[in-house]
């Protein structure tokens, strides 16, 4: 069967690798290009880069950064993806999947055409959550300042998972959003609350840590589990999470890597 | 090391697949161009995305009754992802219309829920090795899957198969004379992805 991934995460904002720290802030961490070939070196089983920048247009650095990487590492890209012609530029450059964010919430019939043309496998629904007052999940950044034209954002989790579920997306990126970059504040309770979905169909992202990822990688509904600063904090942090992962559970469905050694 | 030819049509990971062949050591050359298609050693037959896309661009240039012609003439031809599903004569994502009919049967949904695999998936090691193909590959090599629909596995010469996030059986590769095809992207599947290709190339083609 398909093994489930570890996915590296890279939060880019104005041409620079960050450490985001739930969405309200940054530190710089490095550049793009450097931290692409690291990762694809190290045997990541995809790499997710989220550019936070919020531009109206693609960053051409980040674009060029992408193009001299040359990876042979699957690289889904999110952020600031408007225009057919965004998709089809970051194709040829070598992304094989798209987070959709504002999009998901916004136009199904955008969505929609958007699937015909790059197929529905190449779509990641995204959806930051975060806990209201009552204490029931809700999507939450960056809505406070989301314009939508025809859509709207769902008011409780249950309403969210329906709209993931009837998108034309293939996996469904749920981030914790409150504890983004606080490793080992993931809240399980979060994984149980989505139980509901199909299997295979979640990546996690936001505040995993070793025995968080451990438990997120134990539920049926968990396609894949992402982490972002871990791995830049410490070199080779990725195989030697990956060893640790399947050790701690030897029934853990991640692939074995060979780490290639220049 | 070899020139040939990849067919860029507008649909898919070309860039990707360029460094893949540039890394093995050969030049490939994109086109249009059907003098190019009918003549080179080997062509590439990329895709990425919506068959029903794929076929329309293809359609559109004028390149189906090219790509039939070469098959019939028995020309080296390699599909990838899309470009593996595309030569069949029956294609349900394009509403069941069909395909480039170079191969019969019908490329179906993967079916379940999800429907996709997406993912790193082990091969069928001793069909690779019956293919010719295993040459220092181990046996619990994985590569990176990412398709909604999937070949027939009837009707083909010789198969290898994988199996999705919902243990459905996937072929995940097929040769048929001088056309071969492969479901995953060996061009995003690390170290791996490079030496299937080059046994590919090397071994199957002998270029």
């Amino acid at each position: 069967m398909a093994c489930k991934r570890l996915v590296a995460t890279l939060t880019v904002r104005d041409g620079r690798v960050v450490k985001s720290y739930g969405y309200a802030g940054w530190r710089p961490a490095g550049d793009i290009f450097s931290a692409l070939r690291n990762l694809d070196r190290w045997g990541a089983d995809e790499i997710l880069l989220l550019d936070i920048s919020r531009r109206p247009t693609l960053d051409p650095t980040v674009l060029n950064a992408i193009a001299r990487a040359r990876i042979a590492t699957p690289l889904a890209y999110g952020g600031g993806l408007r225009q057919t012609e965004d998709f089809m530029r970051l194709m040829d450059l070598g992304c094989d999947r798209f987070v959709v964010e504002t999009l998901l919430f916004d136009s199904e019939r955008r969505l929609e055409r958007l699937a015909d043309l790059v197929g529905r496998q190449a779509l990641i629904g995204c959806v930051p959550l975060g806990r209201n007052p009552e204490g029931g999940w809700v999507p939450t950044l960056p809505f406070s300042s989301l314009r939508l034209s025809e859509g709207v954002v769902p008011a409780n989790l249950a309403t969210t998972l329906d709209l993931l579920c009837s998108s034309p997306v293939s996996e469904y990126l749920l981030i914790a959003a409150e504890v983004e970059g606080s490793a080992g504040a993931f809240p399980l309770e979060l994984v149980v609350a989505c139980s509901n979905l199909p299997d295979h169909s979640v990546i996690w992202f936001g505040g995993l840590d070793q025995a968080s990822a451990s438990a997120c990688l134990a539920a049926p509904v968990t396609a894949a589990v992402a982490l972002g600063h871990l791995f830049l904090e410490k070199e080779v942090a990725l195989p030697l999470l990956r060893d640790a992962l399947l050790l701690s559970s030897p029934a853990a469905p991640l692939r074995r890597v060979r780490i290639l050694r220049r | 090391m070899a020139t040939f030819h990849l067919l860029d049509y507008g649909v898919g990971n070309v860039g990707s697949l360029l460094q893949l062949f540039e890394a093995l050591g050969h030049s490939v050359v994109r086109t249009t161009r059907a003098h190019q298609i009918a003549d080179t050693p080997l062509l590439i037959l990329p895709g990425v995305g919506s068959a029903v896309t794929a076929l329309g661009k293809l359609h559109q240039l004028g390149l189906s009754d090219v790509l039939r012609a070469r098959h019939e003439m028995e020309r080296p031809m390699l599909g990838i992802c899309l470009g593996a599903q595309l030569p069949f004569s029956i294609l349900s994502e394009a509403h069941n219309d069909a395909g480039l009919a170079l191969l019969p049967g019908r490329v179906a949904p993967l079916g379940g829920n999800p429907g996709f695999h997406t993912g790193w998936s082990p091969l069928d090691h001793g069909q690779l090795r019956a293919c010719g193909l295993a040459r220092s590959l181990r046996s619990n090599e994985t590569f990176f899957f990412n398709h909604q629909y999937v070949c027939p596995e009837e009707g083909l010469e010789r198969s290898v198969i994988a199996f999705s996030n919902s243990e459905k059986r996937v072929t995940a590769m097929y040769i048929c004379g001088h056309l071969t095809g492969i479901q995953f992207h060996p061009e995003k599947s690390q170290r791996q992805g490079r030496i299937l290709m080059r046994n590919i190339l090397e071994d199957h083609y002998g270029l």
